[in-house]
């Protein structure tokens, strides 16, 4: 193994070993909360109780979501284990990036970047649903490895071996999350820009030496795309790619989206942390200009530069659903070129520079931190009080007297509750789900919410209302009993059925869903 | 002078490995330390603090001592574990350097002792908070009463076994059981002594002080024993019971077999994965040690060894009367329970492993350098699924407690003021639901089936959280309070919970029925008690 590092160039000295084990000691501090308190997101429930299979990602295309769970945990979501696998994937994935980009390899160097990249509140939307944190988080690494191996390949004797195993490093992550696609430009377009920057390349240097990496990205995805003809999933909304007539539209809405972004404030990354990360970025892109000497490496640069922006908002780009402004996705991108503008920051000649990367990479670290801990403080809350109302929800259904629990019920919670935004009160431009407005106690959940801590088997795993659950007692109840939850007619329940009122957004659905399927007849 | 300080100092190297593993070890329970879960013996002590003298009921005289010497009798969240889990893992690395004086040169050593400090045994001991402590500081204690032992055979040799035998009766006054820790380690000291010196003479001169040590520390136990049964200070029971001689003679071939078995049978948290590399150590070990025979003579001492070595590991369980199927006693066979396994097995895997890795040839070190690989992974993910179990299983069980204690004070009949003999029948027990493999035969009562409440006092936990006390100590219905409206819910009201009739108040009495068994169970309790008012 130790030889193989060496030949690859990826042999950390003791330096680099002690960097990257503060980097994750830092790391799993910033998260600590979320480790200790073995929090878990509204998809869940049943994978916490029960096990994740290789098949458990097929119904949405992602058919290698789940092998490293099985390799590594036995399919089990395990606390503390979950996060420490996935940072420490994060943390080998920074380190083989800083060799990409040709980071100075000093301890305080690779501690600050690793450090600040994983650390970002980006992260915490792959700490959300922990039946994908170790994967979301490897495919970082799996992405950084291709971009790796496949840029030796010009002057390597292995070629084939190496771009074998580079295709296999992009396939893979492809297939447990596309979006992985954006890492794999921002990364890749970032390194040429450096090239250009540090070591003068044109155009012409800089096709001969990644032609190789957009090869084998490409044959990748080919590969991705030919395997999903052939894994059974469902329709999805997630696997719907843009129609080509509507590409060059969507190319300039997402160029305005990516340049957006440095001054979009999100949960968690409000106005003034936004501001600071925007001001760090044009402080390494004005540094990049004015060090270059040649006009035309300097233009380059610059295009370069926008193309990696650009390149943040390509899932936005390629596919259907709005996928901008989420934060596991721009964790993909946006996280990413932040990092490159620091390792600019870090990289450039001028010592000033560096020494404004640092000062920036200090801040930055911090206010992470502060930023990580609110997120989760928010979060707990949410998951106690959403929690609480479950237990009582289930309490409610316990004392009904229509209620046995040898009977299998089949359950429909009309509208979801959302908790965490009661407990955060910062004005943001864009929301994101993950991060803060999606329930714990999801209407689609309801049936493994309400099993999860519940001593019998009551929930049927059918999800369907037919039109012979419209019984007398349903639709009057639909139509003029029904009260929102607490009041005391929020819970109906006979022989077949269960529901439970939340909202009356969902109750003015569910009236009409109920009227319309007894039109049917 | 000197000698005793350099004696009791650890080298850096000791320290290093200390550190590894307590650190794996930590690591492995982590979310059960920090989220402070307790099992169903823990209620009042965690509410009153246990007391010096709380053990003496079932003959545990020196049970509380420790958490009286170092947390003042308090139950406390992560020291109580934290600090037995340090003292435990430094044990372990004494052992190996101390006791066995294996080389630390050795790299592998770096990987054997996060491997036994990980090892599932521990899950079990990590149930019950009031002995956490105490049952990991005897493996301390027994390695005190060894490393005396071992000193008494050179010089001193009174003082040095007389402090044997005081450091031994210490542990087996706490728990009995830890005496296999004593046996084992034992056993393979001599074979060790006996591989070296190819003398039966030397290596059973060896034994004397520890013999002597084992035959007084009983001895005085047994003594012991009489003297609190004859006070009213302990009660008889299943746990403090020993056959005969004639039967332990007798049982032992069946005692071999079944040995052999629970090396080789899954267990809950112990996969077949788990159990086949864990023998696989120990066998090769015990296939090695016999290998190095150079006469037949040698040989025969040898297999004496092998079969001392299989008996050793379960001592406890060659003295003990079968658990009888009562409703204050565990249900697990004694050649199955994980907590006596906890104090032979990770003690004969860590000497096999260092000898594997001193005694054969190099194509065998490199399998068992995979097989540690896996197993310090397999442990981890063993022992977090574990806590993982744990602490859902806590918490479900906690929320239904609050459900049912809601449901009595919500009723019509409730009087604060009273305090309410409480007749649960039977518990829920939430652990097997989150559960999500097929559980083997061998059930590992604590590991797994065990519920966090148990049913025969429920005052403890019902009285946990409320503002007043409201159920008493008693559990039984008095004959003499039988009236028309009980009558008339046993005879025609029961249910099983959440059903309305699941509980019923009146007067003096609240009565859950929990389950369908619990239901069965009181309605033929009743029947009997009402003859009896008849």
């Amino acid at each position: 193994m130790k030889s193989l590092l060496k030949k690859l160039s990826l042999l950390p000295d003791s330096n680099i070993q002690k960097a990257l084990l503060i980097s994750f000691i830092i790391a799993n501090f910033c998260f600590l909360y979320h480790t200790l308190n073995f929090m878990w997101g509204n998809h869940d429930v049943k994978f916490i109780k029960e096990e994740l299979l290789l098949s458990s990602g097929l119904f949405e295309g992602r058919f290698t979501q789940f092998i490293l769970y099985r390799l590594l945990t036995n399919g089990q979501i395990l606390p503390v284990l979950n996060n420490l696998i996935g940072f420490s994937f994060l943390i080998i994935a920074m380190y083989v990036l800083s060799k990409y980009w040709n980071i100075p390899q000093t301890k305080l160097n690779l501690i600050i970047f690793t450090t600040f990249f994983i650390t970002q509140p980006y992260t915490l939307s792959w700490l959300y649903f922990t039946f994908i944190t170790i994967s979301c988080m490897a495919w970082a690494f799996f992405a950084i490895l291709g971009l790796y191996l496949s840029s030796l390949i010009k002057n390597h004797p292995h070629k084939l071996l190496l771009s074998i195993i580079s295709i296999i490093c992009f396939y893979l992550p492809l297939g447990g999350y596309p979006p992985i696609i954006n890492t794999f430009f921002v990364c890749l377009s970032a390194k040429m820009t450096l090239d250009v920057i540090f070591y003068q390349k044109n155009i012409k240097d800089l096709f001969a030496t990644y032609k190789y990496t957009i090869i084998n990205i490409l044959i990748s995805a080919i590969l991705f795309k030919l395997t999903l003809y052939f894994v059974p999933s469902d329709e999805v909304y997630n696997l719907e790619t843009t129609p080509i007539q509507d590409l060059p539209n969507k190319f300039f809405s997402t160029l305005k989206i990516s340049f957006n972004q440095f001054f979009v404030s999100v949960p968690f990354m409000e106005k003034g942390y936004k501001i600071t990360l925007a001001i760090m970025s044009f402080i390494s892109i004005f540094g990049a200009i004015i060090t270059s000497t040649d006009t035309k490496k300097r233009l380059l640069s610059i295009v370069l530069i926008c193309a990696t922006i650009w390149f943040t908002s390509l899932t936005t780009f390629l596919v259907v659903p709005p996928t901008e402004y989420v934060s596991r996705i721009d964790f993909y991108g946006y996280g990413f070129l932040y990092a490159f503008f620091l390792s600019l920051l870090l990289s450039l000649k001028p010592k000033i520079f560096e020494s404004i990367g640092i000062l920036f990479g200090l801040i930055l670290i911090y206010l992470n931190i502060l930023n990580n801990y609110h997120a989760l403080y928010v979060w707990q809350e949410g998951f106690k009080h959403e929690t609480k109302i479950l237990e009582n929800i289930y309490t409610r259904i316990e004392l009904h007297p229509n209620f046995n629990p040898e009977k299998k019920y089949r359950i429909f919670q009309v509208g979801d509750i959302s908790l965490r935004p009661m407990y955060y009160n910062k004005n943001i431009d864009k929301d994101d789900v993950f991060l803060l407005s999606i329930p714990y106690l999801a209407m689609w959940q309801s049936k493994n919410l309400l099993q999860f801590y519940s001593p019998f088997n009551f929930t049927s795993d059918i999800e369907n209302l037919f039109i012979s659950d419209i019984t007398d007692s349903v639709q009057d109840y639909v139509n003029n009993r029904a009260r929102i939850w607490p009041e005391k007619d929020s819970i109906y329940i006979d022989d077949n059925i269960i529901l439970i009122v939340l909202t009356q957004n969902e109750l003015n659905k569910l009236k009409i869903k109920v009227n319309n399927l007894l039109n049917k007849t | 002078m000197q000698n005793i300080i350099k004696n009791l100092t650890l080298s850096k190297k000791e320290i290093f490995l200390w550190f590894l593993g307590f650190s794996v070890l930590t690591l492995s329970f982590l979310p059960l330390i920090t989220n402070f879960t307790w099992g169903n013996h823990d209620w009042l002590s965690l509410k009153t603090d246990g007391h010096l003298k709380a053990g003496f009921i079932e003959g545990r005289i020196s049970q509380y001592l420790f958490l009286y010497l170092f947390l003042d009798s308090h139950i406390l969240p992560i020291l109580n574990t934290g600090l037995g889990f340090l003292i435990y893992s430094l044990t372990i690395v004494l052992f190996t350097t101390r006791f066995f004086e294996f080389d630390i040169n050795n790299k592998k050593i770096y990987f054997i002792i996060p491997l036994i400090a990980s090892l599932p045994y521990t899950n079990e001991i990590t149930f019950f908070q009031f002995i956490i402590l105490s049952q990991l500081i005897w493996t301390f204690t027994i390695f005190m009463s060894l490393m005396f032992a071992k000193k008494a055979t050179k010089k001193h040799h009174i003082i040095y076994t007389i402090l044997s035998t005081f450091f031994l009766f210490l542990s087996i006054g706490g728990y009995p059981a830890s005496s296999n820790l004593f046996i084992i380690s034992l056993i393979l000291y001599l074979s060790q002594i006996y591989s070296s010196t190819k003398n039966i003479t030397i290596t059973l001169k060896k034994s004397i002080p520890f013999i002597v040590s084992l035959f007084i520390s009983f001895t005085t136990l047994y003594f012991t024993y009489k003297y609190l049964q004859n006070t009213g200070q302990m009660i008889k029971l299943y746990n403090n019971e020993t056959i005969s001689l004639q039967e332990l003679i007798l049982n032992l071939p069946k005692s071999f077999m079944l040995s052999i078995t629970s090396l080789i049978t899954p267990q809950p948290f112990f996969s077949l994965i788990y159990k086949t590399l864990s023998s696989f150590i120990i066998f090769s070990f015990i296939f090695y040690y016999l290998k190095q025979s150079s006469s037949l003579k040698d040989f025969l001492i040898r297999l004496l060894f092998f079969f001392a070595i299989i008996l050793g590991i379960k001592f406890s369980a060659l003295l003990t009367k079968e658990t009888p199927q009562t409703f204050f006693a565990t249900s697990d066979p004694v050649f199955f329970m994980i907590r006596t396994d906890f104090y032979s097995l990770p003690i004969l895997i860590l000497f096999s492993l260092c000898f594997l890795t001193k005694n054969t040839k190099t194509y065998i070190k490199n399998i068992i350098s995979v097989v540690i690989t896996i197993l310090i992974f397999s442990n981890i993910n063993s022992n977090l699924y574990y806590s993982k179990i744990n602490i859902l299983a806590f918490r479900s069980e906690i929320n239904l407690t609050e459900r049912i204690s809601d449901r009595i004070k919500k009723s019509p009949n409730y009087n604060p003021n009273t305090l309410y003999t409480l007749i649960q029948a039977t518990d829920l027990s939430f652990r097997p639901r989150f559960y999500h493999k097929p559980i083997p035969t061998y059930q590992a009562f604590y590991t797994l089936h065990s519920p966090f409440t148990r049913y025969w006092i429920p005052n403890d936990y019902y009285n946990f959280y409320a503002i007043q006390p409201f159920v008493s100590q008693q559990v039984s219905i008095n004959p003499k309070d039988i009236n028309d409206e009980m009558i008339n819910y046993f005879t025609n009201q029961i249910e099983t919970w959440p059903s309305s009739n699941s509980v019923y108040l009146d007067n003096k009495y609240a009565i859950i029925t929990l389950s369908p068994k619990g239901k069965n169970m009181l309605t033929e309790q009743f029947k009997s008690i009402k003859s009896i008012k008849q």
